[in-house]
């Protein structure tokens, strides 16, 4: 094949493996803001034992990272114009490609099984919160923070503590029906009605659900690694191809 | 003497002042709910007419028919609380309420508790699956097909 193009295909290499490595290293941040969970949120998936959306983010720190390395290597691979080091390149990329494959595809899953429907956090809620356990303490800390923040009360709303037997009720049922992080709070943390919430007054307590808020969370982190993987190997399963056919061309 | 009292309130109703009574209800009186598990949340009579009087709700559980009174006194105008709490009660039981003050008594209101579900109950298994989990998921692995393909026609081309 001519010369001139040979070096166009190398040139487009590349270019498209420097913006591989960017986009890498883009993946490597936002994966690690997912780790950090910065919301506060992962009890909820830890204690129900499905906490993978946590698991494919780790998974992506690393796959973002090697992208990044492997893609610089890839760069001093077509620069050299050498078949040993870009069949070197192809496979490590191929590796990590199925990785983050499985990172992204594990996101995704996980979060179906978790938000997919109001369910599960209920179900939790309902057994955990109040109860005396490392697990309950966990779920019991992550919901009164999320009550307050989000100024909610209940997975779906308050009548959730009504309408199901719980933990809480177990203890509390005859002084309280639902937590006092339902009722609404002045600045400096009182109660701003106490009477007003025990009863059920609307204006007392939140009366709007915590679900949408813990769905919302749950499917930003899931968006930030799955999506966002998806749409880097989108990217470099086109720049592997085009590099294949630039390693079919070197003699 | 109360079942007395309760035949008074409903033959005599015409000479003595009736007090409304009935169960709060969350779209129209402000408040998440009225019937509770082991309460009512009932309306209090009225803080002008009774403000500061003292008041008996009297309430029979049905079909036992134990018979209870609970006194309280009517707050008075402006009043803060949306009802008065009858606590103590039953799962998913049927009660007869009524009020008396002095001389006047309610129409008996007729309610029964609310039961409440084991949370075991819930199915927290999988709910349907999300078209995003669908696409990435075939996309990615055609994609991965594809890549294997074309490492082995990149080898074996040489």
């Amino acid at each position: 094949m001519g010369a001139g193009v040979l070096t166009c295909l190398m040139v487009v290499v590349i270019i498209l493996n420097a913006i591989a490595a960017a986009a890498g290293l883009a993946l490597f941040a936002v994966a690690i803001w997912v780790a950090v969970d910065g919301y506060k949120l992962y009890p909820i998936s830890g204690v129900s034992g499905k906490d993978d959306i946590f698991a494919a983010a780790w998974i992506a720190i690393f796959t973002g990272f090697a992208f990044f390395l492997t893609c610089i290597f890839g760069i001093f691979a077509a620069l050299k114009r050498s078949r040993a080091l870009l069949m070197a390149y192809l496979i490590i990329m191929f590796i990590i490609f199925l990785f983050e494959c499985a990172s992204a595809i594990t996101a995704v899953t996980n979060r179906d099984y978790l938000v997919g429907n109001s369910n599960l956090v209920k179900k939790q809620m309902l057994q955990y919160y109040a109860d005396n356990s490392t697990r309950g303490k966990d779920i019991t800390q992550t919901w009164n923070r999320v009550m307050e923040q989000a100024e909610c009360c209940g997975t779906d709303g308050p009548k959730d503590w009504l309408e199901y037997d719980s933990t809480f009720r177990q203890k509390f049922g005859t002084t309280f029906p639902w937590p006092l992080n339902c009722c609404k709070r002045l600045s400096n943390f009182e109660v701003e009605d106490p009477e007003g919430c025990i009863v059920g007054k609307s204006s007392a307590m939140f009366t709007k659900g915590c679900f949408q808020y813990i769905e919302s969370v749950l499917s930003r982190y899931t968006w930030a690694v799955s999506w966002y993987g998806f749409a880097v190997l989108m990217f470099v399963f086109f720049t592997l191809v085009i590099a294949m056919i630039y390693y079919m061309q070197l003699d | 003497m109360l079942t007395v009292l309760f035949i008074l309130g409903a033959l005599c109703s015409l000479n003595f002042a009736e007090i409304p009574i009935k169960v709060l209800n969350p779209e129209t009186d402000g408040v998440v709910a009225g019937r509770f598990p082991n309460s009512f949340l009932l309306k209090l009579p009225d803080c002008s007419t009774y403000g500061n009087k003292f008041a008996e709700l009297l309430y029979t559980e049905l079909p036992s028919k134990e018979t209870n009174t609970e006194p309280f006194t009517v707050p008075s105008c402006p009043v803060s609380q949306p009802g008065y709490l009858l606590t103590g009660l039953k799962n998913g039981t049927t009660y007869n309420m009524m009020y008396a003050i002095e001389k006047d008594t309610s129409k008996v209101l007729t309610d029964t508790t609310t039961t409440v579900i084991d949370y075991q109950q819930i199915n927290s298994g999988l709910p349907a699956r999300s078209g995003a989990m669908v696409v990435i998921t075939v996309i990615l692995s055609l994609a991965m097909v594809a890549l294997v393909a074309g490492l082995i026609i990149s080898v074996f081309s040489m």
